[in-house]
């Protein structure tokens, strides 16, 4: 069993492909996750490897299938939000030798392999394929609905991972150091924070629409109230205190137009998701929930920082794949649950698949009016990173529950759930998903 | 090179994650469109230029600047002559 890196062929990133070969022909059925931690208390019980161990199981169960029945993983190798375990740092032995360990001693600590998790779940004992998913579910996803439709595999693990360490986010490293070398100096010698890029392709869109920074205060509100409905998020879990227009405005800026709250919080958490075909799903406690289609943004900005124009042309590109491959049309979406983590880029997605008709310049207007879990147009019923910590997989969770009508108090209400669409990361670079209750 | 170019946008940077920057909190990251390629970029920190009042359209011109560890960077002034 080596691990396999996905190979291209399997990305669908140009327009003109038709239906999805495998349209509604892979299922998710099951849902796990585990609890969510600022940063690792560095107890064995609590280490990125035992949480994964604790989503899976949990989606396991939660599809009521026996663990042997299970033939595929997915996962994303690099568990890191921006912490690194320090070279030189002594590894502790103690959570080493509290699992099966692998020849890499930070298996299971600040990464994970396949083989770790194989070894650790012995009831995992008929995996005969295993690929990774780099970066986030999003692409963990994709892979996992390639493979499912091929017949790779017909009852998939789907597993992301977060480890969160001390100390400050991207701090350590080379940005501590008292010199820039290297290529990385093009852009890191003027200092720029991980929102920059988003945060002056925000300023641009102000500039060009004539809007202001502070019309995304419902969005953020909104994010938050969603995620206080989230038992499984870091808010709801740790610091349920809502986020209030007041709140927002009066939040320290990062990268200016960009604030505090306009960033994630980096955690600790995994969540995993079983994937299967319908027919095996049949006989599974959950109800299905079919994927229509993926597609993949890879695009890369021409020089440092992609432009607006760059941001827009991909952004509509994506919408345009996404409803090709799935036969459907921006109308049949019931709600969208597109990446947010920053929120000053979740207004490029939405305008981009047209989402209830927008067009370029409009989100801001739209985020003014009812965009709740109860009325007719839900943005972000999940509430993504800003409503539940830095995981990159709330939007897909929420796009499951809500299509098995099972979000409970996060339930969207005023409009029936049917098909919805998640993914991300950026704008330019990510994976995309449009989700069914039904199979077409 | 002409060593010219426009300002096309730009960010204020208050939390810095690079060390040797974060004395300078907070200031000017812009965004320079080379005159010869308006598609190559280049940042800078508009030095001369108070944090926060960038003219976003402005002419810029390339200077060399040395960083807190002497490191020579490309920066750019606002209405310069290149040097």
């Amino acid at each position: 069993m080596t691990p396999q890196h996905p190979p291209a062929s399997i990305y669908r990133t140009t327009e003109g492909l038709g239906l999805w070969e495998h349209r509604g022909k892979v299922a998710a059925v099951g849902v796990g996750h585990s609890p969510t931690a600022r940063r690792w208390d560095g107890k064995p019980e609590t280490c990125v490897g035992a949480w994964s161990i604790l989503a899976l199981r949990r989606a396991i169960a939660d599809a009521g299938v026996s663990p042997d029945q299970i033939d595929g993983l997915v996962l994303d190798p690099v568990t890191t939000t921006g912490a690194y375990w320090a070279a030189g740092d002594p590894v502790p032995l103690d959570v080493v030798n509290a699992f099966q360990p692998t020849s890499d001693p930070l298996d299971g600590i600040a990464k994970l392999s396949a083989e770790w998790i194989v070894q650790n779940m012995p009831e995992l004992t008929n995996i005969q394929f295993v690929m990774y998913g780099p970066r986030c579910m999003s692409h963990a996803i994709v892979v996992a609905a390639q493979a499912v439709g091929a017949g790779l595999t017909h009852t998939c693990l789907v597993l992301k991972s977060w480890h969160n360490f001390e100390g400050r986010y991207y701090q350590g490293g080379a940005n501590a150091q008292d010199a820039i070398d290297g290529t990385s100096a093009i852009s890191r010698l003027w200092g720029t924070p991980a929102s920059y890029g988003t945060a002056v392709q925000f300023a641009e869109y102000c500039r060009k629409y004539g809007k202001t920074h502070d019309m995304m205060a419902p969005f953020i509100s909104n994010s938050r109230r969603n995620g206080l409905l989230f038992p499984e998020g870091y808010w709801a879990q740790h610091r349920p205190e809502p986020l209030t227009t007041e709140d927002y405005l009066a939040a320290r800026w990062i990268a200016k137009p960009a604030n505090l709250f306009d960033n994630d919080i980096p955690i600790m958490v995994s969540a995993a998701y079983l994937f299967t075909t319908p027919e095996r799903a049949r006989d599974m406690r959950q109800k299905p929930v079919y994927i229509l289609n993926h597609a993949s943004s890879r695009a890369a900005p021409r020089s440092l920082t992609p432009t607006l124009d760059e941001v827009e042309a991909e952004t509509a590109k994506t919408g345009r794949k996404l409803y090709e491959g799935a036969g459907i049309t921006a109308a049949d979406l019931s709600f969208e649950n597109m990446y947010d983590g920053f929120t000053l880029f979740h207004q490029f997605h939405l305008e981009g698949l047209g989402y209830r008709g927008m067009k370029f310049g409009e989100a801001l207007d739209f985020y003014q009016t009812d965009i709740s879990i109860t009325g007719p147009n839900p943005v972000s019923p999940s509430g993504g990173n800003i409503g539940s910590g830095r995981s990159r997989f709330w939007m897909h969770t929420d796009c499951i529950q809500q299509l098995q009508g099972r979000a409970g108090a996060r339930q969207i209400t005023g409009v029936k759930p049917e098909i919805a669409v998640s993914g991300g990361p950026m704008p330019l670079g990510g994976n995309f998903t449009v989700w069914s209750a039904t199979p077409a | 090179m002409s060593g010219r170019g426009t300002i096309y946008n730009y960010g204020v940077v208050y939390d810095c994650p690079v060390r040797l920057l974060q004395q300078d909190q907070p200031f000017n990251v812009a965004v320079i469109m080379l005159d010869e390629d308006p598609g190559i970029q280049m940042y800078s920190h508009l030095p001369g230029t108070p944090v926060d009042a960038v003219p976003v359209g402005a002419r810029v011109a390339v200077i060399f600047e040395a960083t807190a560890n002497g490191q020579k960077v490309p920066e750019w002034r606002v209405g310069s002559e290149p040097r």
